[in-house]
């Protein structure tokens, strides 16, 4: 994995993670700024797994392959589909629960990092 | 008490609702991420740790059966998600206490070794916090 790369996708799910939940704390739900961090924090776990698939081709490989992969997946599926679920329900819950479901790509890209090794 | 959980008309508050919402969410990513670790771990390397893996995939399969029951409403979902909530206690205390006992037996870390060490204790959280979000729900509302 490339260091400068996890911390730029950390950093981006952390901020729009933590706004997100700001929002559910305010109570408020403008969903075209919050489809637009989601939008941000899918394309950032999107880019880092398509590089690592890159790196893995050219024969780098992560010291804990299996955890690695599905660490990898998970991070590209939760933002998107936990994020419909979340926001199907219109309440402060559902947004926090939007929120979380960003934060868990920094969970992951940290994880990712540890098992690569 | 127990029949709060097992409550069979349909008068209680919906399990996926509120703080319920967070709830299947956390337990969707777990079943997600444990379930394609598992299926890669028995797809490349089911001969170094059969054990470990299984038990893998036995996790995962328990967070998506508690994922779809407290998603879905109605006392049969409700009991479901309980049972699964249930076994993921046992299973996090006994292959946390196992694996803190016998190292050697636990060669590759499960979701419940060491009671979740390696995913921030949430295994053990996750399901106290599941009881009683079914315990919580499971009143009649007032």
């Amino acid at each position: 994995m490339i260091d400068v790369l996890a911390y730029v996708v950390i950093g981006i799910s952390v901020v729009v993670g933590l706004g997100i939940i700001g929002l559910a704390v305010l109570d408020r739900r403008p969903l075209d700024r919050i489809a637009a961090g989601l939008l941000a924090a899918e394309a950032a776990a999107i880019v880092q797994v398509l590089v690592a698939v890159v790196q893995a081709v050219r024969g780098e490989r992560p010291v804990e392959a299996a955890t690695f992969v599905g660490y990898a997946l998970t991070s590209v599926l939760v933002p998107p589909v936990g994020a419909v679920w979340a926001l199907s329900e219109k309440t402060k819950w559902g947004t926090a629960a939007a929120g979380v479901s960003v934060l868990v790509v920094a969970v992951l890209t940290l994880r990712m990092q540890q098992v690569w090794g | 008490m127990a029949s709060r959980f097992l409550i069979v008309d349909g008068s209680t508050r919906r399990t996926s609702s509120g703080p319920g919402r967070l709830l299947v969410l956390v337990y969707g990513v777990f079943a997600l991420s444990a379930g394609a670790m598992a299926t890669v771990q028995i797809a490349t390397k089911f001969d170094r740790a059969p054990e470990a893996y299984l038990l893998s995939a036995f996790a995962a399969v328990i967070y998506l059966v508690a994922a779809v029951g407290l998603a879905r409403s109605g006392p049969r979902a409700r009991r479901l998600a309980t049972v699964a909530v249930l076994i993921e206690l046992v299973g996090v205390l006994a292959v946390g206490t196992l694996s803190r006992l016998r190292p050697a037996e636990f060669p590759d870390a499960t979701v419940w070794s060491g009671f979740g060490e390696g995913y921030g204790y949430v295994p053990l959280v996750l399901p106290v916090l599941g009881l009683w979000w079914l315990w919580h729900t499971g009143r009649r509302p007032a």
